[in-house]
Order: C-alpha cells, then structure tokens, then sequence
C-alpha cells in the first residue's frame, strides 16, 4: 500500500534535472547549500546503458526508448482554439522525420540532441523596442498580426559574461560567431571547430566570394578531451558521426554535452547535493502568501514524497513547467479570449518549419555522408541574413534565417529521411532507397538551405489544461494551441531565393527553390522540441511569469530557466544554448534570494 | 548517489583548475615543453585517482624557466635531487628501494603544490638510472587552455616495471574499456 513520505526540508529542491537544473544543482551545492534534486527518469549509466544499444537505429531513433513513455504523460495539440486537441501518441512523425519527445532521466533531452550551439544576437532580446523605433509600431503589427512579443527583462550585452560562463562549462566547440555578433573582441569558444567538412568549405568560399562574413557553426560536441571549470571533462568524440540527424543518439562516451557529465558529477562532488531518480513531480504545494513549502511526487513505488524548502527551482522539460504550475495553482492563467493573465501565453516554436527551401547537388566534392564526422560539427554559417542584419524597410515579416551548410548528419535511416531534400513516401524498402541515390553519394551530395524564418509569439497562441486527457496519474494534460505564422512564410518567401544565390556559388548543379507560399498552407502535426514562451521572463508581471532573475512574479521563492522560459527566439541555433546563461541567471538569483528573501527586481 | 563508472568521465579537484590556468598564464608563449604528469595527470585520462598535487614533467632547461616564469609564487630554486620514494618497487616478489633523480623545485598557487621535475629519470636500490622520461604527450583543454598530459601507456608501462600492480589495475581498467567502446564502433 502506498504511503505519504515526509522529507526533511533543504534549501533549494531542483525539480527536473535536465540541462538548466545541472546548473543550479552545482552552483548551490557549492556555495554551501543543501540541494535534492528530483528527477523522474533513470540516471543513465552512458558508458554501460547507450554502449550495447548505440546502434538501434530503430529503437532509438524512431521508437525513442530513451525518451519518457508518452503512457505515462503527453500532451494535446490543435491549431486554433476552436479544434478538439488530440493527444500525442508517438514520439515520432515518422514520414517527415520529425521528433517530438520529453526528456527522460538525468542530463534529459539533452542526452540526445544535435548539441547545435550559437548565441542568440542583441535583436532577439529586444526585438519589440528595437522593431517599433526602428520601423514602427505599425510595421510590427503588419508583419506579426496578434502579436505578442515582449523584450527580455536583459540585454544581449547584460547576458555575455554569462554566455561566457556557459560556454567554458559546456565545452562549446567553434571560434567566434563573426563581426556581426559582438562579444568575441577578446574571447572566442574554449574548444576549437570540429574540421570543416567539403561542403562546409564550399559554402564558407560562397559565402564571402557574395560579401558574407561566414564562421564555423558552433556546437558542444567536444572536440578535444576537456575539463571544466568545475573539474569535470570527457574524453573527444570518438566516433565521428552517427549521434545528429534529427537528434537521436546518445552519446556513451560524453563527448556530446549535457548535465550528466558536464555539471551534475560535480554537484554530487561537493556532498551537498542529492539526486533522487525516478520522482514523477505532480504538484507544488502553497502557503497563504503564494510561496512554494514543498514539491510532492511519486516514487517508484507509488508512495507520495512531500519534499519542503526554502526555494524550488522548476527545471522541468518544456511545457511540463507551465503544466505543473497550472495544476498546481500557481501564478496566473493566461486567458486567450481577454489576452490577460501571463502562465501558458506567448508560446513560439523554437525551428519553425521550413516552408521553403532551396536545394543543389554538389558533384564530386568529397566527404562521405554515410560514415561522416562528429555530429552537428563541421560546417559554416552566417549571421547576415538572420535577426535585424539586414534592412526589413518595405519588407513584410520580422528576423530572418541563418543558413548553415556542411555538418556532418551521422548515419542511420532516419538521418537520411532528415536530411532528404523532400518528404519520402516511406522510412523503408525500396522507395525509400530509390528516393536517396541522388542525395547521399559520394559523388552527388544534396545540399538544402531551408530559411526557417522567426516564430513570434500572438496572442491566439497558448497553453493551457486539456479538459478531456489526463497523464497516468489523472491530472490534466497541458494542451497546445498553435500554429505557424506568416511571418515564418514571408521570411522563406524572400530568402529562400539569396539561398538559391549562394548554392549557385558553391558549384551546385539542379539549383531548385520550391515555390513560393502564399498562406499557410501546412499545419503542425506535433510540437517540436524547441518550443519557447508559455512561462516567459519579462519586465512586466503581467504578460510574464518570471522576472530577469528568473524569479516568479506571484511565487518569490520559485525561480525557473528553460526554452519555454524565452520571450522570443531566432533560428541561429536550435535553442538550447541561449538557456545556459538564464540557468546561470537563475543560480545568482536564487543565492541573492536566499540571502536576502524578497523580490529580487 | 549513483557513481559514474565511465573510462572517458574525467574528475579532478575543481580547485585544481583555477591554479592551472594560472599556470598556463604564466606559461604561454615561451616556448617551454612541460606536461602533467602524476595522479592529476592520470586523472586527466580518466583513472578514478584523486592528486594531491600538480606534477610536471619538463627538461633541466623546462624547469629552469619555469622556475623564472613562476617567480611571483615564490618558488624553490631549481635544484639537482634524488629523493627516496615513499614506495619501492616490487621486482621479482622482491621489495626495492626507488629513488626519482630530476632538476626538482617546488611552489604554490592558490595553496596548490606544484612539483617541476626537469630530466625525471628512475633507479632501483643501486641498479643504474633509467632512461630520461620520453613520451609523446596527449592534449587535454583545461577549460580553453591546451594542456600536454603524459599518456596512459607510458604511465603503465612503468608501473609494470615497478611492480605497482594496483595501478597498473587502474589504468588497465581504463584501457581496456576505452578500447572496447572503439572496437564497438567499427562492428
């Protein structure tokens, strides 16, 4: 029979112990404080766990085994308010390659993503102010209508030292991000580039012969062996490939970064910090003065830990941090119809999808793409065609793209699908085989710039609690309501063309663009992994939830950090960079709190 | 806790980091061979020790300027030692007193010891010095900083002539696991 489990109270309970959690969990612990981390996945043994099974093409890459079983919680999506949500069933949209899956165990989804790394440019933290002085307001609203944007409570030059910070923890692999991004006049990544690949080199020589100012893409897939500032390092990737596509192989030797093996070892170093795994968080209890006094889960076996402190730290993947705070009671529900309250409002997708794209075949430039090099490293990208780098005046969308050409894909079926120039008709047999002979030989490399444009938040899209589908345990799904915009249509109509350009340069042959969109025309069929916004940061309680030190407006002693936590984004990388420096945030903020408990703004 | 048993996990003191990118600050650039060496150099290649200082590895030259380089933290001067080691070597069954020879001096940083030794070389009770201690290095990025650290096989094949056999256990350990992950990825 299951029971109630009361733990002694600590200072700081992390719930979640994915990418931002390892943060928090070792700053804490070593300035003195006693943390428990709560996790509610296994703690992956990567060297004896993914060792045997790295190859499972099939079972990791498409039935995700290493993700948390979608029995156990999902989540409901429609396009707009007036459809039925429909749960998510499969980890997997198999035809399209594309992947919708929560973390699951200690390090979380970061045990196997891309480790695409970049920083987000000064544009994205102030994108509304920036926007409504430089073209007005009525630009603004033409491009995005509905919009919702907010600036982030901090500047791109308030977050560089704790880019930096970052950077030098997860071992990010590159040089500098070019002129246009500045902050590397005296620093560049502490880790060199992984070699540029062929097709890397082509599009760097393109690049700059069309008066680009090309680098090599940042990534977190270690290079050289490496230590940390917190005495922890792995060993180089060692197996040159077969852990990218659309992000699904772990990485058994650590090369590719995540709290398992860049933070957490440390915080368990200092004896201050306790892991506990396989602790489902279902609920934060509240005090009359909306402070959090403890986190309750399950355990394995079914009993009800209550687990009080002094300051919780929602570190839980993606939405699940809105989801827990909705059932939960916490801060205030965002209503659609009003376009009031804050939790659940302003969500994006973090990498839209590409509506329109331009694609060549390089002849004979060498490379391999079936036996290729170290994940997401390898190739060249450039910043001026992304954020405000070049003039939006007479244009109808905001932000741009980042074109990047030349990482190394890795392996497996599902990479091919990934990377094949159109959705094929089937994963496997022969029609699928047919449909990559022209785009992965040695002699004929297909190469695609798909100008995924910026995902603005509008105020039609949101979170909230499904009213029909529960998790395992009976509480509410969190439901989706979103869909793409214009603005993301607009962007690929007007660069998928200078994508064209500088596929021309490189040499390719059969340069395509496929045909202008004119509406959105395609809708989501799942959520993405890189979803921001629905608990946003903000200077403003009442379109935020959390203040810039990542503190909660209604609950002071709740702090979280995470890609849901984003006002706005940019496709200069996948996302997960950009929230190191707010989990460090998070870390200061919280030692200022328990210093001296109170608002922090 | 849950303990990570990888052989690519690197752990060391996370106070040792600070101390060796200092190091590296007053190293750079001129142009002196020096690698890590000792248990904070096997730690770096992932044997689960724990150092309980910053050994180097140069020439008499080596630690000649990196006695001048470190002059701010106040260090020995350089100087000729042989030192008895606390452990002797097991050769045949038989316990042997080891000496270490080397242009040896010794400083602080940030409370961190740090041991130069310029021409290691060994002996045995009275047998003849060994050879200078000659390797390629491996690389290790302290943070940002590229690092030589004395290889593995190196450290294992003088403990095998030591008779040290619980490290010679250790850094097999290492080995042999690091090598299955490879013979893992060509299948």
């Amino acid at each position: 029979m299951s029971q109630i489990i009361n733990h002694p109270s600590v200072d700081v309970v992390v719930l979640g112990m994915g990418v931002v959690s390892g943060t928090v969990a070792v700053e804490l612990s070593k300035a003195g404080y006693k943390v428990v981390g709560l996790e509610r996945g296994p703690h992956w043994e990567f060297a004896t766990d993914f060792f045997y099974t790295k190859f499972d093409e099939w079972g990791i890459g498409f039935m995700r085994k290493f993700d948390i079983s979608l029995a156990i919680t999902s989540s409901t999506l429609r396009n707009n308010s007036s459809q039925f949500a429909l749960p998510i069933r499969r980890n997997t949209i198999g035809y399209s390659g594309q992947i919708i899956s929560e973390g699951w165990g200690v390090g979380g989804m970061a045990q196997h993503y891309g480790g695409v790394m970049g920083r987000y440019g000064p544009w994205v933290y102030q994108v509304y102010s920036d926007t409504a002085s430089k073209y007005g307001l009525g630009f603004l609203n033409a491009a995005v209508p509905h919009q919702d944007i907010i600036d982030w409570p901090m500047t791109y030059d308030d977050y560089t030292p704790y880019y930096e910070q970052w950077e030098k923890m997860w071992g990010v692999c590159g040089t500098n991000e070019g002129p246009l991004l500045s902050g590397f006049e005296n620093y560049s990544y502490p880790l060199p580039p992984a070699p540029t690949t062929p097709v890397g080199t082509a599009f760097k020589n393109a690049t700059e012969a069309l008066g680009y100012s090309p680098f090599p893409g940042p990534h977190a897939l270690a290079t050289q062996s490496f230590v940390n500032p917190y005495g922890v390092g792995v060993q180089e990737c060692i197996y040159e490939g077969w852990c990218a596509g659309p992000c699904n192989y772990v990485c058994e030797v650590g090369a590719k970064a995540n709290s398992d093996f860049r933070t957490i070892p440390a915080a368990l170093g200092t004896g201050n910090f306790e892991l506990r795994i396989n602790s489902y968080i279902f609920r934060l209890d509240t005090d009359s003065s909306g402070n959090i006094i403890a986190a309750r889960y399950y355990d394995e076996q079914g009993n009800v830990n209550v687990q009080p402190g002094t300051v919780f730290f929602n570190g839980l993947w993606g939405f699940n941090i809105v989801k827990l705070m909705m059932n939960s009671g916490v801060g205030n529900n965002y209503d659609p119809v009003s376009s009031t309250g804050s939790l659940g409002r302003g969500i994006a997708m973090g990498v839209p999808p590409p509506v329109r794209t331009a694609t060549g075949i390089l002849d004979n430039i060498g490379g391999n793409s079936y036996t290729c090099g170290s994940g997401y490293g390898g190739a060249y990208a450039i910043r001026d065609l992304c954020d405000d780098n070049f003039d939006h005046t007479g244009l109808n969308f905001i932000g741009g793209a980042y074109p990047e050409a030349g990482f190394y894909p890795g392996g497996g079926p599902n990479n091919f699908a990934f990377f094949a120039d159109q959705p094929t008709p089937a994963m496997i047999g022969s029609t699928f085989k047919a449909s990559l002979k022209n785009a992965f030989l040695p002699t004929k490399t297909l190469v695609a710039l798909a100008p995924s444009g910026v995902s603005p938040p509008v105020t039609d899209w949101y979170i909230d609690l499904d009213p029909h589908y529960v998790d395992q345990y009976g509480d509410p799904l969190p439901r989706l309501t979103i869909d793409w915009t214009m603005n993301e249509v607009n962007c690929a109509n007007y660069l998928a063309p200078k994508c064209a350009d500088i596929l021309t340069k490189m040499g390719a042959s059969n340069v395509q663009v496929s045909p202008e969109i004119t509406t959105p025309v395609s809708h989501n069929p799942a959520w993405q992994a890189h979803m921001r916004g629905g608990a946003r940061i903000g200077s403003d309680s009442a379109t935020s939830v959390f203040n810039k030190w990542q503190q909660c407006w209604t609950s002071q002693n709740l702090f979280a950090a995470g890609e849901i936590c984003k006002p706005m984004g940019d496709n200069t990388t996948a996302g997960t960079h950009p929230i190191g420096p707010m989990s460090y945030v998070a870390a200061e903020g919280i030692q200022n709190y328990l210093k001296n408990p109170g608002p922090l703004v | 806790m849950v303990q990570q048993l990888s052989p690519v996990l690197i752990i060391i003191p996370p106070s040792y980091v600070p101390a060796l990118l200092k190091l590296h600050e007053k190293l750079e650039g001129k142009n002196i061979a020096w690698a890590l060496s000792g248990d904070l150099g096997e730690a770096l290649n992932g044997v689960r020790v724990r150092p309980d200082c910053i050994e180097i590895v140069t020439s008499k030259n080596g630690a000649e300027q990196i006695q001048e380089s470190a002059i701010e933290f106040n260090p020995e001067p350089v100087a000729y030692r042989v030192q008895r080691l606390p452990r002797n070597a097991l050769i045949g069954n038989v316990e042997q007193p080891l000496y270490a020879g080397s242009y040896y001096f010794e400083f602080q940083i940030d409370g961190i010891k740090i041991k130069v030794n310029g021409d290691l070389q060994f002996k045995v009770n009275n047998w003849g010095w060994g050879d200078e201690f000659e390797f390629t290095p491996v690389w290790v990025y302290i943070v940002n900083k590229k690092t030589a650290v004395v290889p593995l096989h190196v450290k294992l094949e003088l403990y095998k002539n030591l008779g040290w056999s619980d490290k010679v256990e250790k850094i097999n350990w290492v080995i042999t696991n690091r090598e299955r992950l490879f013979h893992q990825r060509v299948r």
